[in-house]
């Protein structure tokens, strides 16, 4: 069995097992993706001592495993603006207002592009933010675009409200105040901050370069996406950092890069067989008899080169001269 | 009993209406335009309400700090001018970007049912195909 042979094999082997198993593992996976995010907001702020109880953020990330991506991103708003509410009157009320608003232009059109507002916040938690573009090119549509940009000023503006909330509550007579201060500094922190609006430019390209190049049909368009969207990413930010100051490590840059283009190319050579397809069991009737099928989508273990079989008979290859 | 291919063309036809009945369903009572436009209107409300967020604050913001209040101290017609233009402008953005999803919800929706129109007269045929062999043998017996 050639290399390549051999890695689909594993490919097949690890899907058969999660396809055996899909209807466990996708709700425990949207269970701790869930949980995941409600910890981080917990630890990040904390303010809301209820919603720091592991037991409440158990059950509400049970809950959100049974919710569409619309409920989902409208729990996190919910969660995100009480614990901002708890830490400062003022900045909650920023937060719901900012939040409720992306809520209703952008999360009620576009419920599933939504959550790469939490993956983009996500991702830069984790150091690895280049993945974002490069997945929501791959398998997704342009609004994600958007959801991108949102994630990326959620991130670099929640120090400021940080800092906001860490300050006292005020009277509320002043309250207006205090507001108006605050969208103030958010505001000069989004026009002067070069990090940020790298940010939003590199990885808007990235994504918009790899989305068109996927779709053209080409072999291995895919992975020619990702190769041009990473070569973009590290072109990007090096001029970024070279010519605009831009505070980044080189090293990091080139290394979480790196790293989230593997991470990429992986997705993508496990997505060809996936194909968001599942296991499905159906059940029908006719006059007769009652049917209980199981529908398993089969998975092709074969690479997609041809070959050309000839069948040659004993005359083919010379066996005339024995005949008289 | 029905034969594989029945099974088969039945199997898809119920995998449809596993994941997509109730949506199917949903839009296919309406005309293409009635969908667009009875769901343009809630998006309507939607971009109303984050628009009248804005400028209910930017106007709050002018009353309580800068102690301008409209109807005395500033024309009330060119103050609100420019907060009824971005009212108007967001709202008309925002059902155009309505219109598009929705179009394409519809038409996803109408492809999906041509599908399974097609599943269906496949299996009639190839019933009326059975029943006819099935009479033909039993008249030649």
């Amino acid at each position: 069995m050639t290399p390549f042979n051999q890695m689909l094999h594993i490919r097949s082997e690890i899907i058969s097992i999660y396809k055996k198993h899909q209807r466990i593992i996708a709700p425990i996976l949207k269970f701790i993706l869930i949980t995941s995010v409600l910890l981080l907001i917990s630890n990040s702020m904390g303010y809301a001592k209820i919603l720091n109880k592991k037991s409440v953020i158990f059950i509400t990330g049970l809950i959100g495993v049974f919710l569409p991506p619309r409920l989902i991103m409208l729990l996190f708003l919910l969660v995100t603006s009480a614990h901002s509410a708890a830490g400062s009157l003022g900045a909650g009320i920023i937060v719901f207002m900012l939040l409720i608003i992306v809520y209703l232009l952008f999360v009620r059109l576009y419920p599933e592009e939504s959550l790469f507002i939490v993956a983009t916040v996500l991702a830069f938690k984790f150091h690895i933010p280049y993945i974002i573009p490069l997945i929501a090119g791959l398998f997704s549509s342009f609004p994600a675009l958007v959801a991108l940009v949102i994630g990326i000023i959620l991130w670099h503006c929640a120090p400021q409200l940080m800092v906001m909330m860490g300050e006292q509550s005020e009277d509320l007579v002043d309250i207006v105040d205090v507001i108006d201060s605050k969208i103030t500094s958010l505001q000069t922190a989004f026009t002067s901050d070069q990090t940020l609006i790298a940010n939003i430019i590199i990885l808007s390209l990235v994504l918009l370069s790899v989305h068109i190049i996927k779709k053209q049909k080409i072999d291995f368009a895919e992975y020619m996406a990702i190769f041009i969207g990473t070569t973009i990413n590290l072109i990007g930010f090096l001029i970024a950092i070279i010519l605009f100051n831009v505070d980044m490590g080189v090293l990091s840059l080139i290394l979480f890069t790196l790293i989230c283009a593997i991470i990429a190319i992986v997705a993508q050579f496990f997505s060809k067989v996936v194909d968001y397809s599942r296991a499905e069991s159906v059940q029908f009737e006719d006059d007769n008899n009652y049917y209980y099928v199981r529908v398993v989508p089969k998975i092709n273990i074969e690479s997609q080169s041809k070959r050309i079989h000839k069948n040659y008979t004993k005359e083919d290859i010379g066996g005339t001269s024995h005949e008289g | 009993m029905a034969s594989k291919e029945e099974i088969i063309l039945m199997t898809k036809l119920a995998l449809q209406d596993k994941k997509y009945a109730r949506e199917n369903k949903k839009l296919n009572s309406y005309f293409k335009w009635d969908y667009i436009y009875i769901n343009n209107w809630s998006s309507r409300v939607a971009a109303g309400i984050a628009a009248l967020i804005i400028i209910g604050w930017l106007v709050f913001k002018d009353i309580y700090m800068k102690e301008i209040i409209p109807i005395f101290e500033v024309e009330l017609g060119r103050y609100l001018y420019k907060y009824i233009f971005f009212f108007i402008v967001l709202i008309v953005v925002y059902s155009g970007i309505s219109t598009m999803v929705h179009k394409r919800k519809y038409q996803e929706t109408q492809e999906r049912l041509d599908e399974y129109q097609k599943i269906i007269r496949e299996l009639d045929q190839y019933q009326y195909l059975k029943e006819t062999r099935e009479k033909d043998y039993n008249d030649t017996i």
